[in-house]
């Protein structure tokens, strides 16, 4: 058998968002390739999530009951594995996540196939699915090809796709059989931890408050990190601004700084340098404010205003009483 | 305790990019090379591992083109005991499989402990799948005591959560984002760098040969370019207060 295979994900809050978006790549890569979409769903209860993931233009999902609880790597590569070699799927589609990149590498290693992480679109050409994907820090994009392989992997990054809405089609939903049992699992699980407090970490923030070189000197870096820290944000500072000696180096966004994804980024000041962006690109919402109208930031944003960056910020948390808090 | 941490050396290349004449790779010749943020918290993680240990080695092993020199020597100036590297012309825009072939050769050879990777995250996952070595990802912190077969890691989860694992030793642990707090080189650490083992292998050097690397590529560059400019941000007008009105309202749209 031929196709495409989506591999779903949920936990314990239900269904990934980016699994729909993976549907929406694979019902396009299923028609322009003309192979049937099958979308796999590994879970302790996976029939749970059939109808759901029953999307018109799917012609089968595929359960598979994981004989544990929580995520392990070994265990959930050992079955996505199996199906690849039972299925002989050309395209198999995943989300960018932590735990398939804990295992998709593996598999693909392990089976000899083609493997591309973090694409932003798959199509089909001449029998054979050509991938693109941003490198060398979003500055570029990579055209890229599989000769040989018949079965390619591919992690897709999340908001490359706009998703479908769920369930509505007339899927089969299959059961596969699979020798899988707990003892694959190749590490044990100890237990979960909570955070142990303190400083809202970049990295993990939902909303991020970032500065750049619009900002000028120490008490403007001290009266906006004590305004991010009204709303609840966390702060960041430009690279920009950190070669200018303001700032500590662990909060620098970009290349060779971090990569974060908070839902909303609030960018003051900042110009916008293609490798800062780089940085903040998985954002679910970019907003720059900035006094010139022609920084590259506003090609980045979704919500831009040309504005004095210190009028906008001591403006806004008048504006934020929190829905909890009203 | 012996712990290899493998980085990958970035161009520091600013925001002109030239393209090779093929467009399949960029030009590179005279720029810095410098480790990632999460690279830099992958060295950490070994620097920590060897001093809670009260000694061992830490080997920083790297895949890269023949000049490129700097984000190793950051590594040893930072603290790690000596550098392996694989340069080879042949060896620029490796694949995720690729890079993981050719360093699970090297990491044979030195058989450590724990084998440490941050940025490289994938061509990590495959090296452990060549060596059949457990796995763990995303991992804020690593506990090892010298002796015992087993590491215990916190693996690090959205909300600020972790989940603690034990993992059989020797293992693979990719190091998350923002794990550690990187140390600075002191200046007589990068003195120091410069004097301590540095071994260069080319491709040959390594048991991986051409074809096996080859038949093992996951994925082949077909082209290069830029990417399309974006279509540009729904832009807010008004006063000051205006502005920031909107931008709270968007904000607690999107966080609650």
């Amino acid at each position: 058998m031929a196709g495409v295979l989506v591999l779903a994900e949920a936990d314990a809050g239900g269904l990934h968002a980016t699994s729909f978006e993976l549907i929406a790549a694979g019902l396009e890569l299923a028609k322009s390739s003309c192979d049937p979409l099958r979308v796999l769903i590994v879970d302790p209860d996976p029939s749970r999530h059939g109808a759901a993931l029953s999307v018109p233009g799917v012609e089968e999902v595929l359960t598979i009951t994981s004989p544990v609880e929580h995520f392990e790597p070994h265990l959930a590569g050992a079955a996505v594995r199996a199906l690849i070699e039972a299925e002989r799927p050309h395209v198999v589609l995943a989300a960018d996540s932590a735990e398939v990149i804990a295992y998709a590498p593996a598999v693909a290693a392990e089976l000899g196939l083609g493997f591309v992480s973090g694409a932003t679109a798959v199509a089909w050409e001449d029998g054979g699915p050509v991938v693109t994907r941003p490198v060398h820090g979003d500055r570029l994009v990579a055209e890229l090809d599989f000769p040989g392989k018949r079965t390619v992997l591919v992690t897709v990054r999340s908001g490359a796709y706009a998703p479908v809405a769920s369930g509505g089609g007339s899927a089969v939903v299959r059961e596969p059989v699979l020798a899988l049992d707990a003892s694959l699992s190749a590490t044990t699980h100890l237990g979960y931890s909570q955070d142990t407090g303190g400083e809202l970490e970049l990295g993990r923030a939902p909303f991020v408050v970032a500065i750049g070189r619009g900002v000028e000197d120490a008490p403007g870096v001290a009266e906006l990190e004590g305004i991010a820290r009204t709303l609840g944000a966390a702060f960041s500072v430009s690279g920009g601004l950190l070669d200018g000696g303001l700032g500590s180096a662990a909060r620098k966004v970009g290349v060779s700084g971090k990569t974060i994804e908070p839902k909303v980024y609030l960018a003051l000041g900042i110009s916008g340098a293609p490798q800062h962006v780089s940085g903040v690109r998985k954002a679910g919402t970019i907003i720059a404010v900035n006094t010139d109208p022609e920084a590259p930031i506003f090609g980045a944003a979704h919500y831009g205003a040309v504005a004095d960056l210190f009028e906008v910020a001591r403006a806004l948390p008048r504006y934020f009483s929190w829905p909890s808090d009203s | 305790m012996k712990i290899v941490v493998a980085v990958e050396q970035v161009p520091d290349i600013g925001d002109d990019i030239s393209l090779a004449a093929d467009r399949r790779s960029i030009l590179t010749e005279g720029a810095d090379w410098d480790l990632s943020y999460r690279d830099l918290c992958a060295v950490e993680a070994a620097l920590e591992l060897r001093e809670a240990a009260g000694g061992g080695e830490v080997v920083v092993v790297s895949v890269s083109e023949p000049e490129a020199r700097g984000g190793v020597l950051t590594a040893l100036a930072l603290g790690a005991d000596r550098a392996v590297v694989v340069a080879d012309d042949a060896l620029a825009e490796l694949d995720d499989l690729a890079v993981g072939r050719v360093l699970s050769s090297v990491v044979e050879r030195e058989a450590p402990d724990l084998v440490l990777f941050g940025r490289m995250e994938a061509a990590g996952v495959a090296l452990a799948a060549f060596l059949g070595l457990p796995r763990v990802t995303s991992v804020r912190r690593v506990d090892h005591e010298p002796g015992r077969a087993i590491a215990t890691v916190e693996r690090a989860l959205p909300g600020g959560r972790a989940e603690r694992i034990e993992v059989p030793t020797p293992a693979l642990i990719t190091v998350a984002a923002d794990a550690y707090r990187p140390r600075y080189a002191t200046l007589s650490g990068i003195r120091l760098a410069w004097r301590k083992p540095f071994e260069i292998l080319t491709l040959e050097e390594t048991s991986t040969g051409a074809d096996a690397l080859d038949a093992v590529r996951g994925a082949r560059v077909r082209a290069l370019a830029r990417p399309p400019r974006p279509s540009g941000a729904e832009m807010i007008e008004g006063s000051p207060d205006e502005i920031a009105e909107r931008i709270a309202d968007i904000i607690k749209s999107r966080v609650s």
